[in-house]
This record gives structure tokens, sequence and C-alpha cells, in this order.
């Protein structure tokens, strides 16, 4: 990645989800892994259960840019079911993951089909997985620590330590079974089709 | 910066000026005061209630303390001025409430029914006056006789007593009392509210003989000799008669004995057509009297409702329970009626001239009259003072004891209060003239130099009568009172109980804090609070003002909410 | 207690470094300045600044209080109460709330308090808008405060404490000011300055007056035609000695920090041809812009204004004397007039030879939160290195046409 590059991410989720705190937890695995980091909500009102977004920007010089998040790399979506409701994949940049918390193995054969378009989709069960972790509660299980577990396996833009370090950071309570998810959920995820180093380091320089 | 001779602080340009607004010295340097040309004073007005009360009642600050819940010191402020709360607090026609300055938010304070809930607490609690007068000291425990226990009786005995003196009430009836125990009607006054009154003259050390007559089982001389003193109190004790034939026919009852008889549970069997002949109190409570003895009454009077002299509720509620009153009628003859009953023969009436008394004369009208049977008649028209029990030199006129301003009788050391002595009113009336003779008895047995009492300046408070546009009212609120309720006069007619039915604690707190306390400093601070040179300062006993400073500006004046506070020209 | 909170208790003496909002690094600055009394009124985008405080002050080791009151004007009347008797205070708010405050804001400046304030810019209503631009502040320009505009969360931390240290060194509040949600709710890496090195940088307050009983002074009395002026010129004087003062609290910054940041800040304006100005989190992006456009070979340079009241004048003019076109972009607009930095900066100006005196171009854009992206900015750059001329009535852009 060249000093003047960006990275940037956008985090799909409904106000409660913790699609803010997803965000922190990246932006705080990428700070231990040396990046510059700036992460923002959707500027506005947040309502519990309404979809909301959150952005991170990445890069490895001071992040001077202060707009917002139009064209991201990489999209993660908390709850399949918005893509009914919200085109996650607005801005997304050509070759850029999708990553979707779903119980299928492939996205398009489910009810939430996603757009074909030249992006690449990576499905995790979180919410079978946070659940199976004690994560939330059984009705309502927040997985946003394990959707970051597997954003660490399907960018490789940091390792999943520096998540479950970020992730002991800003969780004090129950730290270590949203940590036990994330690296469930990290082994969990699957990708189609799976990326090839080639197209990684394409991506990545 | 300089400081001046005077204190002041000055600057002599922007160098020593401080960063911000600040002082450097104290403003007191700057005598306001000087600039005025009004100033202001604290003087307590005369509250219009106690302008007009004749038993003399601190009222306003009676109704400050039952405001603060402070039954007991409200009992006591009420007691140095009134021996009989309880009573006056029921048939006192409180000519106190009629100029209350309340009325025109809300109506009058009702300062009667108050009166009853205190007295009837106090005597409940057994609140005796304080201090009671133990050492006897100045009156020494000189021996005084009071001749009658009427209202003016009972009054001369409890101020002579707590003025240090043993009076003894002497009293010809077998029970204390006098008109209070026999001529009114257990329906406004029962006979245990005044049991408890006169046991808390007792309670003060007020000696009581009963059944013994002046005239008849003693004279004045044997009372002039054994005591330092004697006070006749003796009420009105003959009935006038009616001056026309047949008056004495069986089946025509008088009605003091008729109030007696009922009011000691031996009424005569009253039934059938009552005329009760009269207009006056006794009048009225005679026909109420025979109604609830099963008759039915018809008061004749002579001239119309305007000139009835009897208290006007009294008859607003016998009206109320059914009584017919015939106005403009007179009688002329009593006959008996073949087969039972009487005739009664009236004349009709048209009211003519002013008489002495202000009233129109009536004036029989020729050729009117008119017969109407009955079944019984009352004469209530009137009673009188029986001179005969004391001697001739004591007498004025027919029906009065003679005496001077200061109750002084032509006998040495003899006085004379009450119905006898022409005190022709109300009870707070004969206690004003009870605590009056006890006053001059004092002022002669100690050698002392004769002033009439003055509760008000003794209160401090001046002659001025506390008028309602001079009060603030942004500090008033229109509050509607308690109407002191009454029983249904259906159900009344059937029995003697109380017409007029008591209020409770917080009815009657409620009430009091209605008061608006008109003319009277109650520490509310505002004068103290107000004043734009913090002229006015808080004391142990009031406020003081500080003329170096107080500008003369007015705002204290303006800020009381009750007119204690006033102007005069600066000197 | 979260790690920064137990980092900035126990008195650590390395610096440690944390992802952290605006909002949040401008609590901690406060609370690294051992502000002794906080009073402030909940408002978003304000409310975290709060928050924040509540958690840390909870048990906070010296002595101090957190005062809730029902509104904002009653904020302001707290801390000028707790300043009188002598304490540090804080508050903080944002838009109607400032408003609010406005009348206690003469209150506080004209008495000489040394407040510090965190508002977090945001719309004016009517139509409610939360969002970010810089007119509730600038209504607040003649109450005698001084007002820092910041681009970073590490610039609100380090500006909360070294307003402090020169309030109280001028006796003047100052207001620090926030983008709302552009600063104050995004996060990023903030290094937090150990509570030791806090404490030699800024001592204790030591008021030249104060409430207090043993030595009794009416405040705020009646100040006559005799006298107001002059005691309103000292507050001008005030401010204008301010000016050196901060520069010498920055240089101390830098000493302990390494971290500097003046009242205003040049960025590649050497040759330039044309001088971009820019204030908070605008210039930030414009930094971008100015280095694509160096890259093209185009000799522009930007101009950050931090420090708005009192006006840098000096520095201003020694920053643009001489650059032929300098365009000022305004998140805010004197309806009526322009863009206010504009104004302010063309008034500075005025007083150079006229062979110095740059052409003067105003851009207003950005109101109510709309995104100053970088093709607006390059919009502004663009219009004015087409024109001769600056185009006399008010030009805005990243506006519907």
């Amino acid at each position: 990645m060249r000093p003047d590059e960006r990275l940037e991410l956008r985090i799909h989720g409904r106000g409660g989800q913790g699609a803010v705190l997803a965000s922190l937890i990246l932006a705080d695995a990428a700070h231990r892994e040396g990046y510059h980091v700036q992460v923002f909500p959707e500027f506005g009102v947040e309502r519990r259960g309404a979809p909301v977004a959150a952005f991170a920007r990445l890069g490895r010089s001071p992040i001077r840019d202060r707009t917002k998040v139009y064209t991201p790399h990489h999209v993660m979506v908390l709850d399949a079911a918005l893509v009914r409701s919200v085109d996650v994949t607005a801005g997304l940049q050509p070759n850029g993951w999708i990553l979707l918390n779903h119980a299928g193995r492939d996205a398009g054969q489910d009810g939430s089909p996603l757009p074909e378009g030249p992006w690449r989709v990576a499905t995790v069960d979180a919410t079978s997985i946070a659940a199976e972790h004690g994560i939330g509660t059984s009705t309502a299980p927040i997985v946003n620590t394990t959707m970051a577990g597997a954003f660490a396996r399907v960018t490789a833009l940091v390792s999943i330590d520096a998540i479950c370090d970020a992730i002991r950071e800003r969780i004090g309570a129950k730290a270590e079974s949203n940590i036990a998810g994330a690296r469930a959920a990290f082994d969990a995820v699957s990708v189609r089709p799976a990326p090839t180093d080639a197209a990684l380091q394409a991506m990545y320089r | 910066m300089k400081t001046e001779p005077d204190g002041r602080v000055t600057f002599t340009g922007e160098a020593d000026l401080p960063p911000v607004a600040m002082s450097f010295a104290s403003t007191a340097y700057n005598k306001t005061g000087s600039w005025k040309y009004l100033e202001p004073y604290h003087q307590d007005l005369t509250p219009p209630c106690n302008s007009v009360c004749l038993a003399g009642n601190d009222i306003v600050n009676v109704m400050r303390r039952i405001e603060a819940g402070d039954l007991r010191e409200a009992a006591l402020l009420l007691l140095e001025t009134n021996p009989l709360p309880s009573v006056t607090g029921r048939v006192c026609p409180h000519p106190c409430e009629k100029p209350c300055n309340r009325k025109a938010m809300g109506g009058a304070v009702s300062i009667r029914a108050l009166e009853r809930f205190l007295g009837d607490w106090a005597a409940r609690e057994g609140v005796l006056p304080s201090p009671v007068p133990e050492a006897l000291a100045p009156g020494d425990g000189r021996s005084v006789a009071v001749v009658g226990s009427g209202p003016a009786g009972l009054s001369a005995a409890y101020f002579l007593r707590r003025a240090g003196f043993s009076p003894t009430v002497f009293e010809a009836a077998r029970e204390t009392g006098g008109l209070l125990r026999y001529g009114i009607p257990a329906y406004r006054l029962p006979n245990g509210v005044l049991d408890l009154e006169i046991q808390r003259l007792a309670g003060i050390g007020v000696r009581f003989e009963t059944g013994v007559r002046l005239g008849k089982d003693f004279y004045l001389h044997d009372l002039a000799t054994r005591h330092a003193a004697v006070v006749l109190a003796f009420g009105k004790n003959a009935t006038r008669g009616l001056g026309i034939p047949g008056e004495n026919l069986k089946g025509v009852w008088d009605g003091i004995d008729l109030l007696a008889r009922a009011k000691a549970g031996k009424p005569p069997a009253l039934g059938g057509e009552v005329a009760v002949i009269g207009g006056g109190n006794t009048a009225v409570d005679c026909a109420r009297t025979a109604l609830r003895l099963g008759g039915k009454a018809t008061i004749l009077y002579r001239r119309t409702r305007r000139e009835m002299p009897a208290f006007k509720e009294e008859i607003e509620e016998a009206i109320e329970e059914g009584i017919r009153i015939e106005y403009l009628a007179a009688p002329v003859s009593l006959s008996r009626r073949p087969g039972g009953g009487i005739d009664l023969r009236c004349v009709r009436m048209a009211l003519g001239e002013p008489d002495e008394s202000g009233r129109a004369r009536p004036v029989a009208v020729p050729g009117s009259e008119f017969t109407v049977a009955v079944d019984a008649v009352v004469k209530a028209l009137g009673e009188g003072v029986d001179l005969g029990i004391v001697p001739e030199n004591l007498r004025k006129g027919e029906w009065r004891v003679s005496c001077d301003e200061r109750r002084r009788t032509p006998v040495d050391n003899v006085f004379a209060c009450g119905d006898c002595a022409g005190d022709e009113g109300t009870v707070a009336d004969a206690i004003r003239a009870g605590r009056e003779a006890a006053h001059a008895v004092a002022s002669t047995l100690l050698d002392r130099p004769y002033a009439p009492p003055n509760l008000t300046r003794d209160r401090g408070a001046s002659a001025e009568v506390a008028k309602f546009k001079r009060f603030n009212r942004a500090y008033f609120r229109e509050e509607a009172g308690v109407s002191p309720s009454h029983r249904p006069a259906s159900e009344r007619r059937a029995d003697f109980r109380e017409v007029a039915l008591p209020l409770g604690e917080e009815e009657a707190r409620a009430e009091a804090a209605r008061c608006f306390k008109c003319g009277t400093c109650v520490r509310c601070d505002n004068c103290h609070v107000f004043c734009p040179d913090m002229a006015v300062t808080k004391t142990a006993r009031g406020y003081e003002i500080a003329y170096d400073y107080c500008k003369g500006c007015g705002v204290c004046v303006q800020e009381c909410p009750r007119a204690a506070i006033h102007l005069r020209r600066a000197p | 207690m979260t790690a920064p909170q137990a980092a900035a208790r126990e008195g650590s003496a390395a610096a440690s470094t944390r992802i952290l909002t605006g909002n949040q690094a401008a609590a901690y600055g406060a609370y690294l300045s051992q502000v002794q009394v906080v009073s402030a009124y909940p408002i978003t985008p304000q409310t975290t600044v709060i928050e924040t405080l509540a958690e840390l002050y909870r048990d906070a080791p010296w002595p101090s209080r957190f005062v809730n009151v029902e509104s904002e004007h009653s904020a302001m009347a707290a801390c000028i109460g707790a300043s009188m008797a002598g304490a540090r205070a804080f508050t903080a708010t944002s838009s109607q709330g400032l408003a609010l405050m406005h009348e206690l804001l003469h209150w506080a400046s004209a008495q000489r308090l040394p407040l510090v304030m965190v508002n977090v810019n945001r719309a004016l209503a009517p139509g409610w808008n939360i969002w970010t631009d810089q007119n509730d502040s600038l209504s607040q320009r003649d109450t005698g405060w001084m007002q820092l505009y910041c681009e970073s969360n590490q610039e609100a931390l380090d500006t909360v404490i070294q307003a402090y240290r020169v309030a109280e060194q001028v006796q003047i509040p100052i207001m620090v000011v926030l983008d709302a949600f552009v600063l104050s709710h995004t996060a990023e890496a903030v290094s937090l300055p150990s509570p030791e090195m806090v404490r030699a940088f800024l001592p204790p307050r030591d008021p030249p007056f104060r409430l207090d009983v043993e030595e009794p002074h009416a405040f705020g009395g009646l100040l006559t035609p005799d006298h107001y002026q002059e005691v309103r010129a000292k507050l001008h004087r005030g401010m204008e000695d301010a000016i050196p003062i901060w520069g010498e609290a920055e240089r101390s910054w830098e000493a302990f920090t390494g971290r500097a940041y003046d009242a205003v800040v040049p960025y590649r304006t050497e040759d330039a041809e044309m001088v971009l100005v820019a204030s908070a989190t605008v210039a930030s992006t414009a930094r971008d812009v100015i280095d694509a456009l160096r890259a093209r070979g185009k000799k522009v340079g930007l101009l950050r204004v931090r420090l708005f009241r009192p006006t840098p004048h000096d520095a201003l003019r020694l920053a643009l004397r001489g650059i032929p076109r300098v365009a000022v972009i305004d998140r805010n607009i004197s309806y009526g007039h322009h863009g206010i930095f504009f104004q302010e900066i063309k008034s500075a100006l005025y007083d150079l030879p006229a062979r110095e005196r740059p052409g003067m171009f105003g851009y207003v854009t950005g109101l109510g939160g709309r995104d100053v992206t970088r093709g607006v900015i390059l919009d502004a750059v663009g219009r004015t290195l087409s024109r001769d001329r600056a185009e006399p009535e008010t030009v805005w852009i990243g506006r519907k046409e």
C-alpha cells in the first residue's frame, strides 16, 4: 500500500446491532498493525432497528481527508436481510468484498439475492456463532465481534490477533467469549469465488 | 486609586481602574437618607373585625395562630379577652364578619365559626388562661362579690380573678349561667358547652354560690360589709306584660318561662296553633321552640321585617324551618273560645313617623281588627329589670341600676354592669361590660388612676381601621371560604340539637389562612427584602429602619401586603 | 473504567495513544486540565463530551463538581459562579444551546473569567439540522470570547489544555470549536499526554480577584459612562495580548509534546500564485487537494486559520502579502454580506500596499452539514484560477443548481 493510498470500508447494520462498535474494533486492530485510521458513523440521528452504516478509512500516512466515504473498497453487512432494503453495493469498488452475515453457504440461494457485479462475496453465519458463544441474548445475538473476525480472514487487512486485542480493549466484560466468536467466524467464513493470492495482491499491492 | 475622606474610592485614570466592574469600598458613605422628603414607619392598624368586636378579641392574631396550627397559643390569646369563646362562637351575631376585607375576594372569613372551633378545642383540652394568678398580686386576693352569673357577671368575675382578686358569684337560680342557661335554646347553645366554660372559671378560682337571691336571702348591705367590693350584674328578671285584656288566660305563656322550661328539659305541652307576640330574639326563639315541641308557630310583629330586632340569621333560620311571620299586626285582646282554644283579636298596623328608637312608629289602622283562633299564645315582648331588689338610691328610672361611666353606683365600692346597668346588648357586649367593671374595681381598690380600657392601644395598634383599598392586592387571591354548614331544616325542626355544625381542624386552618391579617405586620419580610437601600433590618421585635439610608421611596409601603407600613413627611 | 480513563488517571509518565472521537478527546483535554467544575446541558452533537466527562468525574481524585442544570443558560451561569469563586470550570454546547447562552457569554468575558467551552459546530434551526456549519459560533464573534477552530481530534484535546493556560494568563474565556460529526463523532488515534506533563504545562489557577468572604468585593455592579469605556478597552487589549501569549503556549506545548498548531498555519504557500484559506476540517481535506494540484504543477497553497478571535492580523498579512489570488472557503454566511472568514481576512489585508494586496475570492459552501468534498474544494480553486477578478456577489459552491 502506497503512503498516499487510502482504503475505505463500509459497514451496514441496524441501529443497536453494534455497527459503530464494529468499526471501532476494526480501527483499533488496524491501529495496532500500524495503520492510520479514521472511523465514523453515518452522520445524523440513530434509531434502534433502522438501517445504519459506519465507515472506516485506513492508510499508511496521516489521514487528512475528512469527507464521507462514497466509494468503499469493501462492505460488511451485519444482517443479510438489509440487502433487500439498502443498496449495500452502492459505490463499491470493482473486486471489492461483500462480507455477509448469512446462514446459507451461497448467498444467491436464500432469498436475499445480491445484485450481480464485479465484486466478491463472502458469507459467515455470524448469528449462529454469536449465539453459540452466548454473545448478546439468544433472541438477539450481537454479531459485530464475530463479523470482525470474519472480516480479518476475508480481507487479510488485519490479523485475527489484532482483532482479538481490539475486542479485549473495547469490551471489558465478556471479552473472551467475543474473542472466541471472532476466531470461530475467522475459521467458518466461506467465499465465492475464493480469492486468489494474485487478486489480493493486485488489490493491496 | 484614592480613598476619599468620606470612604469613597476614586480612580485617576485607566491605569488604576480594575479590569472588571468591582467595588473597593462600602457604599455606606452614601447617606441616601438625606434625599428623602417622606419616610416610612411601621404601625399596625386596627383590623376592621377588631374595630367592631365588643369583646375586644384580637381576631387577626388568633387567626395567625390557628393558621399556624398553634391552637394552644391561639386559645390562650382568645382567652385574654373572652372568657366564653364557645358561647360567643355560637350566639354572637358576629358583627366582625360584616366589615371583613376578605368579603371582596371570596367572602368574609367565618370568624364566629372559628371562635367556636377554638373555644370548643380549648374546653376539650382544659386550657386555662395563662398565667393563672397564683400569687394573687396585685389584687392580693381581696374578696369581691358579683351578683348574677349571666355573661356580664361571669366576665366580671373572670377578669377580677385574673387581676388577682377573689370573686364570688351569687346566683339566684339553682344553676349558673343566667340568660345563657335559661334564655338561649339548646339548638343554639347546649348546656354542656356552657358548663365547660364555667368550669374554666372555677378552674382559675372563681367561686359560685347558687340558689341565693339578692333582696331575699341577703341584701346589698350584707355583701358590702363582707366584701371589698360588689359588682351588680343581674339581668332582666321581669317579663313585660302585653297590657291587654285576657293576657293571663290559661294557654298564654310567658316567653322567658317557656324557654327556661324547654332548656331544663321540662317543656309545657304546647301544640296546635301557637301565636308568638314580639319581634326580638326571644320571640324567634319561642317560635322555634314551640315548633320543636310540636306546635305550628306564627310570629305576630307590629312592624315589618326590616324593623325586627332579632338577629337576621335567626329570622332566616326560623323561616327555613317553616315559621310564619305576620307583620304589621298587634294583639288587641285575648278571650277564651268556646270549645277550647283562644281567640286572639288583632289589629292591622301601619308605619308612621320614626319614634325615639329611630324605628318607624306603628299606628293602628282603624277598623282593621281581625280574630285568629289559636291554641296557645306566647308573650315575648321583651324583658325588664326588677329593681325591687336594690335600695332605692341605686335605681335610675324604672329599669336601670344607676351607675356612672366608671361603673360606680352611688354606693361606695358597689359597681354595676350588664343588662341591669343598661348594657342592653349581646353576649359580647356583656363581656365588655364585665371587663370594664373588673377594671373599675381594680383601679378603685388599688387606688390607681382610672383610664378606660383600650385593647387596641394596648396591642400597639393605632385606632385607624385598615382599609382594603390600601392593601397590595397582588399578594392575595380570590379564595372561597368554608361556609359553616347547617343541619337541614326538615331534620332540625324535630329536635333541640345544634343547628350549626362545627368546623374540623383542617377546615379551620384553611379558613384562618384566608384572613388578610389586615393592618397587622406578620413579619413577611417584604419591607426588608424590597428595600433598595437595605435600610430595613430585622430585629427580634420586628423591623428597624435605618433613616440615614432610607431615601423615602415608599417601595416598602407599596409592597406591604396589608397596610402595616405608612409614609409620613420626613422631619 | 476504560483503558484511556485508567491511563489518564494513573498518571503514567508515558503518553498513550488511543482511538478516540473528537468529543472524547475534548473531554479528556478538560479532565487532564484538572477542571474543578463541569456544568453542561446535553445537545446533539455535543452530548458525548459531557457523557465522557460525567464518567470521568464520577470519582475524580481532586475536589470537583459535575453540576447538572436545566439549560445551557444555567450551565454557563454555573460556570461563571464557579469561576468567580476561583475554580477552573468547563462547559460544552452546540448550536441552539450556544445561542441560548449568548447573554451570559458577555458576562463571562466582561467579568474576565477564564472559562473554556467546547462548541460543536452545528447549524441553527429552523428547519432542524444537527449537522455541521459555523454560524452558531460565529454568531458569538463579538461576545469577547477567543475562538479556535480545530481540524483533528488530537488538536481538540491539545487545544483545550492550551486554552486554559492562555485564558488564565489573559483572563479571557476561550471557545474551542469542533465540527459536528466530522470531528465530534469521528474516531482516530489520539495521543494522551500524561497528567504530570499537563500539570507542568498548566499551573493551578491563580485568579487576580475572586469571590472571597475574607476579602469581599461587589462584582458586576454599575459601570458608568465615566469608566465603562476604559474597562472595555482593557478587555480589547487583553485580546491583543493573547496573540503572543498563545504563541508562547504553543512553543511550550511543542517542547512537551512535539506538537504545535499556531494561530494560522501555512501549507505549501511558498511561491504560490493562489492561496486557499480554510478553517476546521475543510482545511484538513484541502491539504490533500493542494498536494494533488502541486503534483500536477499548480502553484497553489493553503492557509489554515485556527485562531479566529483575536484576529491574528500580523500573521495573516505575513502569510498572504503579495499572493496574487486568495480564495476563502466559508462554511458559514453573514446573510446579506459574505462568508465571515472572507470578510475578516479581506479587512485584515486591506492595509497592505496596493501591489502586495491579494485579489480576494470568497466561496460559501458546506452549510447544514453538506459534505465539502475534494471536488468542491477543487471547484473553488478552479474558479479562482480561471478569473482575473473576483465575482462581486457571494459565490456558492457545492450547491445544487
